[in-house]
């Protein structure tokens, strides 16, 4: 029941904020917040159960109702370790977006909060939904809110990068559909059976080419989400575009939900065809990093530039999967988490920065440190998060990654490391030209990011504004802080969390 | 039964309420009235009770089917009445006239669903079609909606005679009208019948607008007063769509292999053309005419495939597909500026009726949640279940990830754009109304159980 109260106080949530807009405006925040607490302690109540080794068997809950009996669809959902380590990264930066939209938005409030807590709603179904046409339904739900994000509460761009999002997505989402519909006739030729419950596809045989167009409808869908290189290009847009908490959910979650995809369905469903692609697979993860890392060391603009990091982290994923290795499914989890926490958390910072200064331009920056020594410092170990430093989870995720991968293929493999001392570069640079260097006072600029009529706080003294951290915001960057160097010093817990996934991964793809 | 013998009266019911009072508010009244009237017949004889008791000879069966899809077709036209009643005064003077030639239709529509020879489907066309070309030119002193009429009346009526001319060979050469006799003999395609079952193929294409004889289609809709568009895009394009079904699952499904591929590459093509063309719109109600050719390319899946789930996919497709565009149509016609730049901040200044909006625009996009997804995942899983069609199904789903674009289009007007505040004249009763038509398609998205439940029931 806990998995069904937690979207049900996401949906129910959103709801309220949208009906609190006619009632009370500061009312709508403490609604977001409430629902957004009540759901990271629900899934640390579960977390707390599976550590205690009190539930049974591989699937901590597992909720069977029956929906669409026609088309033998079922609201089926479950939770295993996998399933629940991201339902906890999900609650966890959940509620830090709600604390990033606290003061940023300002208009429409109430519509702001439905469409963050639906987005979430859907991402949290889409890691528990164990019914194929459920998956899919929650992998739509969390793309059209989402949409809106963008659309109306982001930048001067905002109208084209939602556009591309949406079709972006939607065309990989629907291509995906047919996979799951073509698995649903397929099935029920063999079996006689019409089902779209993933417990029992995973036993259905395919022949190797049936296999391979459907495993492409959803390799399609997940890796634009991913998103691998030639998909890509809807990224950098949408989350430089979007509100801060909406990049924040972006690269935190939306883009683990291809991750997630890739190994719960496309591996386990068809492991004879992903051993088939998987050297191209690794080959465009590669592609992947070194490519992003190399567009991120160009950028001029913050916020992109953190965007082409996340495409270069996200081809480690590609990497890790497609080796088939213990080590390298540990790391890709791990990734997955780290990369959540550690790029939300550069976006934060874009995000609060942005408030300041009025601008993604890293050329009117520099020198901010003596402005903002402690975002500074923050911002610095973010930095060395992000270029995979040990001691924090990128390190270990990172590191588990290449040493599994390289069984497999060493030149590859090689290739990518490389990608690491790229994310040194870059990392190191934007550090210079944001916090180092000599303190350039910006130009009371004409404010290009603020629509028309419309006036933000800070505006109207000088644009210097340069302040410090203030309570609310050295919340959000150091609970993000204990988060990823916990999970650098401890990997452990995470580790043991997917073990018998990995394990049953491993056994599915072994020959 | 009940809804033929019904609704022709009520028709000339209409006529007279026009000498009878000069109110208009009593005519809409009597209309109402009527169409309840008709659901209720309709729903009285699915469950067996008969007012007349005429011997038609099996010239039109009411089964289950036809029946269903009647009063799915008549909630439709209540809550069209319902919505747009107040638009329809504002057409012309004679409006008595209209509400008559709508039950006109209406009797046509009856007669198209449930007829058994080819006769009676020739009947039930014209008599649909007919009262059509009036209402097209209704608003006489507009240029556009007189050509609309003409070219409308033209092409109607080439088609017809393409209709009568294939049913004329379909009858020489099995010697028989009867569905049933054509379809029991019809086991391979002789020259005759080929060239018959062609020219009707193409002749109730026609009447769908499907592509490639859609070209009257944006002409008209744009032309003809904004009302009878929602009519003519829903009501009657559904009832053409049921005709369609009938005549070829009744008389060539043995030899549904050989026509397959033709109504595949019309399907695709219809798909392909509307979806294409609806982007470059700048009229919002010329897109919807483009619009309601891409949907009727998805309805299309259901003629290509054929099977009993077709026929349910089609009745839940016209369900979804009709509240819809009713409900689009029924904003749209209140609005002064018809282009996408009319719905400008009309998030801001009506926030309810864009709401509802909105609903309807996801709805036809086919987003989860929305009855048109359902609709579409009907559609699209018997096309699959029909094997050999997987091409046909990727150019579907490529050209319904196409249609979210100028779908969204409009949403993104309604909220992302400012504008000036325009005048649309509603009543609380007319935003409730609309509520519960966007309440009703979200409800049929995520419990569709609910209606096919009714379909199973029945059929």
């Amino acid at each position: 029941m806990t998995l069904i109260w937690i979207i049900a106080i996401f949906f129910a949530g959103g709801l309220l904020c949208w009906a609190a807009q006619f009632v009370n405006r500061v009312l709508i925040k403490w609604i977001a917040l409430i629902a957004a607490v009540a759901n990271l302690a629900l899934v640390g109540a579960a977390y707390a159960e599976y550590r205690n080794g009190s539930a049974p068997g591989d699937w901590l809950i597992d909720y069977t109702v029956n929906w669409i009996p026609s088309f033998a669809i079922k609201f089926h959902i479950a939770l295993d370790g996998l399933s629940l380590v991201l339902l906890l990264l999900t609650a966890f930066l959940g509620v830090l977006a709600v604390l990033c939209s606290w003061k940023e938005i300002k208009e429409r409030v109430g519509f702001y909060y439905f469409n963050l807590l639906w987005t979430l709603a859907g991402i949290t179904g889409v890691f528990v939904a164990m019914d194929l046409f459920l998956f899919y339904f929650f992998w739509e739900v969390m793309i059209v809110p989402m949409y809106f994000l963008i659309a109306i509460w982001g930048d001067s761009n905002r109208r084209y990068a939602s556009y591309k999002f949406f079709i972006f997505t939607q065309a990989g989402g629907l291509l995906m559909l047919v996979s799951i519909l073509a698995l649903f006739f397929i099935n029920h030729a063999n079996t006689g059976n019409y089902t779209f419950d993933f417990f029992e596809l995973q036993n259905i045989t395919l022949s190797v080419a049936e296999g391979r167009w459907i495993m492409l409808g959803f390799l399609v869908a997940f890796v634009i989400k991913l998103p691998a290189v030639p998909f890509h290009s809807w990224l950098p847009d949408a989350h430089s575009e979007a509100p801060t908490a909406g990049s924040l959910i972006l690269a935190g979650l939306l883009l683990k939900t291809g991750a997630y995809g890739i190994m719960r369905f496309v591996i386990t469903l068809f492991p004879q065809n992903s051993a088939e692609i998987a050297q191209w697979a690794m080959l465009v993860g590669v592609i992947g990093i070194i490519y992003g890392a190399m567009l991120a060391f160009a950028q001029n603009d913050l916020k992109r530039f953190i965007a082409y990091t996340s495409v270069s982290h996200m081809g480690f994923i590609l990497l890790g999967v497609y080796s088939f290795r213990e080590m390298a499914f540990d790391g890709v989890v791990m990734q997955m988490l780290t990369h959540g926490i550690s790029t939300g958390a550069l976006f934060a910072m874009a995000g609060m920065i942005k408030e300041r200064l009025h601008t993604r331009e890293m050329g009117n920056m520099g020198g901010l440190w003596t402005g903002m020594p402690l975002m500074g410092g923050l911002a610095l170990l973010f930095a060395m998060a992000s270029l995979g430093l040990p001691m924090m989870g990128n390190f270990i995720a990172e590191f588990l990654i290449l040493v599994g991968a390289y069984e497999v293929n060493p030149t590859l493999t090689i290739i990518a490391s490389i990608g690491l001392v790229f994310a040194a570069l870059y990392s190191l640079r934007m550090m210079q030209r944001v916090f180092f260097g000599p303190r350039t006072t910006p130009d009371r600029h004409p404010e290009p990011f603020l629509r028309q009529g419309e006036l933000r706080e800070g505006s109207a003294h000088s644009a210097s504004a340069v302040y410090d951290l203030s309570a609310r915001e050295f919340t959000i960057l150091i609970s993000l802080s204990v988060a990823i160097v916990i999970l650098g010093l401890f990997p452990q817990p995470v580790l043991d969390s997917v073990n018998t996934v990995v394990q049953s991964l491993i056994q599915k793809n072994t020959p | 039964m009940n809804a033929l013998v019904l609704s022709a009266i009520w028709g000339v019911i209409m006529m007279f309420s026009g000498i009878i009072t000069s109110r208009l508010k009593v005519v809409r009244v009597v209309a109402v009235l009527g169409i309840i009237v008709l659901l209720l017949s309709t729903i009285m004889e699915l469950n067996g009770t008969k007012f007349f008791g005429f011997n038609l000879n099996g010239m039109l069966v009411f089964d289950t089917f036809s029946l269903l899809f009647n009063s799915v077709i008549f909630f439709c036209v209540l809550i069209y009445f319902l919505l747009s009643g107040k638009d329809i005064e504002k057409v012309g003077m004679n409006v008595p006239d209209y509400y008559a030639l709508l039950f006109f239709v209406l009797a046509g529509v009856t007669m198209a669903s449930s007829f058994n020879t080819l006769l009676m489907l020739f009947l039930g066309i014209e008599i649909i079609s007919i009262p059509l070309y009036i209402l097209t030119g209704s608003d006489k002193r507009n240029l556009k909606s007189n050509e609309a009429s003409l070219k409308y009346f033209l092409m109607g009526s080439f088609s017809t005679g393409l209709m009568l001319m294939g049913i004329a060979l379909i009858y020489g050469a099995k010697a028989s009208f009867n569905l049933d006799v054509i379809g029991g003999t019809t086991t391979e395609l002789t020259p005759m019948v080929s060239a018959g079952l062609l020219l009707l193929l193409f002749s109730m294409a026609f009447k769908v607008s499907a592509a490639p004889f859609h070209f009257w289609t944006p002409d008209v809709y744009d032309g003809a007063p904004g009302v009878f568009t929602s009519f003519m895009a829903t009501i009657v394009k559904a009832a053409a769509f049921i005709a369609f079904i009938r005549l070829f699952r009744g008389g060539f499904t043995e030899v549904h292999a050989k026509w397959q591929l033709i109504v595949a590459i019309i399907t695709a093509a219809t798909l392909f053309i509307g979806n294409i063309t609806a982007v470059f719109q700048q009229s919002v109600k010329r897109m919807l005419a483009y619009s309601s050719i891409s949907q009727a390319g998805f309805m299309m899946f259901a003629i290509v495939s054929l099977g009993d789930a077709a026929l349910e996919g089609l009745l839940y497709y016209a369900a979804a597909y009709c509240l819809a565009t009713i409900g689009v149509f029924a904003i749209l016609v209140r609005m002064k500026d018809y282009t996408y730049d009319g719905f400008n901040g009309m998030g801001k200044h009506h926030p309810a009726i864009a709401a509802a909006n909105t609903v309807f625009m996801l709805s036809l996009a086919g987003i989860p949640a929305t009855a048109g997804f359902m609709a579409k995942f009907y559609m699209l899983s018997v096309a699959i279940n029909a094997g050999k069609l997987l091409w046909l199904v990727i150019i579907g789903i490529l050209c319904a990830a196409v249609s979210v674009y100028y779908y969204f289009r409009v949403i993104q007007a309604m909220y992302f754009k400012d504008g000036e505040k325009q005048e649309i004249e509603t009543g609380p009763g007319f935003k409730l109304l609309l509520g519960i038509t966007a309440g009703f398609i979200i409800f049929l998205g995520i419990f569709p159980q609910w209606l096919i439940e009714k379909l199973y029931f029945f059929l």
